[in-house]
């Protein structure tokens, strides 16, 4: 059994899908909380999107979004090409979704019931979940915890993801809500996998 | 009535994230769910908390507070009628 899952790490490691960086999209948004809830809607109506969903997101899937929306109008034809199932998503914060779980826990303290819509986005992987929907893509997801952002990690991790789930492309990328420091952070890229 | 109609709409609009309209904008008689304001079921347990916490309002029937949640008139209606605070 050990021969075994040595020799399979061994092959992970020589099977090295080539990754292609298609495009990226990077925000930071600074300010006080409820600024930045509003400069996140702002940057939603610029970009003339008509998704009255998107008001009923957290701040971490309405930055999420946002970059989403960047990376797939720029390249629908792209986009087009690729099955549905064959798009995958992979995000990575430190702050998981803090933004909602302390809201969460303010709802339960402020009142006897606690809000069900705040209560759905209590999890950071709901971010994946929105731009699935938005898209109809139903390919391999994930969401990861990391202390810092580190470009290299995000990279061995969309390969990772490659060998657990066949995907043509990767929505990949760094979505932190750091409220502590009142600093939004995106950095998002889009991968063509071969 | 037209006063609690507009309250609740202020609400609702408040309550279930939809600063994409106005009151004016929610036609008093439009469909919550399915067509009309499209609302889905996360936004249904919140009515029934904002219709609890606002006007002390619980259903025990589950077919009750789906004819009361049709529109906004009936809605109203239900809490002219039953409510408890607010």
């Amino acid at each position: 059994m050990q021969i075994a899952f040595y020799l399979s790490l061994n092959l992970l490691k020589m099977t090295e899908y080539r990754t292609e960086l298609v495009d990226s999209f990077e925000l930071e948004l600074s300010a006080e909380a409820a600024d930045l809830e509003k400069q996140l809607g702002e940057i939603y109506q610029e970009m003339g999107i008509n998704y009255p969903k998107f008001y009923k997101m957290n701040d971490l899937c309405k930055l999420g979004f946002i970059g989403a929306e960047k990376i797939t109008s720029n390249n629908t034809s792209l986009f087009s090409e690729i099955a549905k199932d064959q798009v995958a998503t992979i995000f990575f914060n430190r702050s998981s979704s803090l933004v909602s779980d302390h809201e969460h826990m303010t709802s339960i303290h402020r009142q006897s019931i606690p809000s069900p819509a705040v209560f759905v986005y209590t999890l950071p992987n709901i971010l994946n979940g929105e731009i699935a929907i938005r898209n109809e893509w139903t390919g391999y997801s994930a969401f990861y915890l990391m202390e810092n952002y580190e470009a290299s990690k995000i990279d061995e991790l969309v390969n990772i993801g490659r060998h657990c789930q066949t995907f043509s492309l990767c929505l990949a990328g760094w979505v932190e809500t750091d409220l502590a420091n009142q600093k939004y952070s995106l950095k998002i890229m889009l991968y063509k996998v071969n | 009535m037209q006063d609690l109609i507009l309250e609740i709409k202020s609400k609702l609009i408040e309550q279930l994230n939809l600063q994409h309209l106005t009151p004016e904008q929610i036609d008093d008689d439009a469909m919550l769910f399915g067509t009309g304001l499209g609302l889905d079921s996360i936004d249904a347990l919140e009515i029934i908390v904002l219709l609890d916490n606002d006007y002390g309002i619980k259903f025990k029937d589950q077919d009750e507070a789906r004819e009361v949640f049709t529109s906004v008139r009936t809605i109203a209606e239900y809490v002219s009628k039953h409510r408890v605070n607010g």
